[in-house]
């Protein structure tokens, strides 16, 4: 199978003859299924398909938290498939910002401390990751709740310091997962607009895994995924 | 780190509060139960002892001897010098007001007991003094006496005239170890030949008499000829080491000791349980947080470090908090407890002892959850499929 891309240099993301097979009991489940994928710097891309379609297990292959049974998984040209456990965690710490749907932000900890967070494993000061947690949350319009916790912040806000948590790092490649699926429809535009502005304005190279075509529409391009097959059109 | 380690710490600060009260109150007991250990097993008498042996009575170490039997062990080849003494209990104004009344060959004495220290001018004074008294330093407290001040001691001994009061002059404070232990009870010493002169009965006689040898690895060889000496004397004589003597009076506590470390032992095991408990629950609830950390980008060890730092020092916070209170406790008490109690005591062994349990009991239940998040997996944070 050809691999989906757009055709231009500077590859992000490269996928080559990726299968990924899960061990059920006896069963064997293939959940992805010799795919390629390329994705260039500055790309904006949405990722749709059905629940068990194998979206997820993707993102955890692009993220490093996941290996492939075969293939290649090329980020930024290190293949990240065959580096070790530690390794892997810390390229996760420089090159990979993630975005959950249920925004994942630890309730203990104020916007800004959650958003200095991924900081703590750099070998920057104490006041230099506060200050750098400030700049990403002024980026995503939250500068005045940084003393707040989660439970003080309304789900938009909280997937803002979610947003602000993933760039703080400045990193490679932002994953979000359903990044508006807890929210309604007006936030989630705002959500997604922010998204827009993080690729349009500051370069950021973004994948995003939705089930809402709404949201899909706001990225540069949007590949369908099935059966652990991805393609251009939806299947029909 | 050590921030988070503290933010976590602060989080669900109702059972935090009861974590740290029940470790609170295990390590107070804990403390008071390992002062009240050291107090029946501290002797204080340090290496010296080695070197000292105490002739007793064979037919029973209540009966007396010859003074004379003194000067011929004396003789002994590897006998350095040698002391005597005989005691009873004196008593100062009322009876409850007890001690231990000793008369002693004074200069030998202090010279078979290095241990006993005494300033070089009282030491001298005393010397001088014939009816002189020393005396330990709670002693002297306790009854607010004053050096040079002549004071009543009541015994059960008449003297020749049949009075049983005793009067003595303090000449010196004596910092005698022993009576810090819990075979020792506060001290008066007079001389014996002050003592021997007027006393109604028993004149010639001595309690026990004790020697000090050149070398302690004689100290088997020279008993053995001391006794051989007597041993066809009346009465004869039995000759051990002054540690076996008190060695005799711990095997006496010597089940109280040991039920006192299983006591001490059984908390420190219920405390491990509870805390382990409690920390492995609360790992768990924090999981999906772990996970989320595991994404991004913390090491399975990092997270560890942070699990293991909340419980050493949630385990310190509360261990260190009791041992405090338990140090008020036994301070506040001790001079209400009787003599063989008072000499209870936090001591720097026992605060090192329980930091040292404080941090294996942090490191011991850091070990479930650790075992646990070794399978966590940072696809946990997001599941799906």
């Amino acid at each position: 199978m050809a691999p989906v891309a757009v055709g231009r240099s500077d590859t992000v993301v490269s996928l080559k003859g990726v299968t990924k097979l899960y061990e059920r009991g006896a069963e064997t489940l293939q959940v992805l299924k010799r795919l390629d994928l390329e994705v260039v710097r500055g790309d904006f891309l949405a990722l749709m398909g059905p629940s068990g379609s194998g979206k997820t297990t993707l993102m955890n292959l692009l993220g490093g938290l996941d290996r492939p049974t075969s293939g290649e998984v090329m980020v930024d040209g290190q293949d990240i498939g065959r580096l070790s456990d530690g390794a892997l965690s810390a390229w996760r710490a420089r090159h990979v910002g993630f975005v959950f749907q249920l925004y994942h932000l630890l309730p203990v900890l104020t916007a800004e401390q959650n958003v200095a967070l991924p900081l703590m494993l750099s070998r920057l000061g104490a006041g230099e990751r506060r200050k750098r947690a400030r700049a990403a949350l002024t980026l995503v319009g939250l500068e005045e709740r940084a003393e707040h916790k989660p439970a003080e912040l309304s789900g938009g806000q909280e997937q803002r310091v979610g947003i602000a948590r993933a760039i703080v790092t400045d990193p490679t490649l932002l994953l979000c997962d359903e990044p508006t699926g807890d929210l309604d429809r007006k936030t989630g535009d705002e959500i997604l607009e922010l998204l827009q502005l993080l690729n349009s304005e500051h370069g950021k190279t973004i994948i995003v895994v939705t089930h809402d075509p709404h949201a899909a529409a706001k990225a540069q391009r949007t590949l369908f995924m099935n059966k652990g097959v991805l393609a251009q059109e939806p299947e029909a | 780190m050590l921030a988070l380690i503290w933010i976590n710490f602060k989080r669900d600060k109702g059972r935090k509060t009861l974590t740290l009260l029940s470790l609170l109150i295990a390590f107070v007991l804990f403390g008071v139960l390992m002062a009240l250990r050291q107090a029946l097993t501290f002797n204080g008498t340090g290496v010296a002892a080695a070197r000292i042996l105490v002739t007793l009575n064979r037919a029973g170490h209540g009966k007396s001897l010859p003074v004379a039997y003194a000067g011929r062990i004396g003789r002994i080849p590897g006998v350095v010098v040698v002391s005597y003494d005989t005691g009873t209990l004196g008593a100062y104004q009322e009876p409850n007001n007890s001690f231990l009344f000793l008369a002693t060959a004074g200069r030998e004495m202090l010279e078979v007991q290095p241990f006993l220290r005494i300033p070089a001018a009282q030491q001298r004074a005393w010397f001088q003094d014939r009816s002189g008294a020393i005396v330990t330093p709670k002693l002297l407290q306790k009854f607010g006496w004053k050096l040079g001040e002549r004071v009543p001691v009541m015994t059960q001994l008449p003297q020749k005239d049949g009075d049983t009061t005793w009067y003595v002059t303090i000449d010196g404070v004596v910092d005698d170890p022993t009576s810090h232990a819990a075979l020792g009870f506060e001290k008066m010493f007079v001389h014996y030949s002050y003592f021997d002169q007027a006393r109604a009965m028993g004149a010639g006689t001595v309690g026990s008499i004790s020697e000090r040898v050149a070398h302690a690895y004689d100290v088997g060889k020279v008993s053995e000829a001391i006794d051989a000496l007597f041993i066809n004397a009346a009465p004869q004589t039995h000759t051990i080491p002054v540690n076996a003597v008190f060695r005799t009076f711990y095997g006496q506590i010597g089940n109280i000791s040991l039920i006192i470390g299983a006591v001490a032992t059984a908390v420190f095991f219920s405390m491990l349980l509870i805390v382990g408990a409690i920390m492995l629950y609360s790992a768990r609830e924090r999981f999906p947080e772990f996970a989320v950390l595991r994404v991004l980008g913390f090491r399975t060890a990092v997270i560890g470090g942070i699990v293991l730092g909340e419980a050493l020092f949630t385990c310190l916070a509360g261990g260190v908090l009791g041992l405090m209170l338990a140090w008020v406790v036994v301070h506040q008490f001790v001079d209400s407890l009787n003599q063989v109690l008072s000499t209870m005591a936090l001591t720097r062994g026992v605060w090192l002892v329980s930091l040292g349990l404080m941090a294996l009991l942090g490191v011991l239940v850091s070990v479930l959850p650790m075992m646990q998040l070794r399978r966590l997996s940072p696809r946990d944070a997001l599941g799906g499929a």
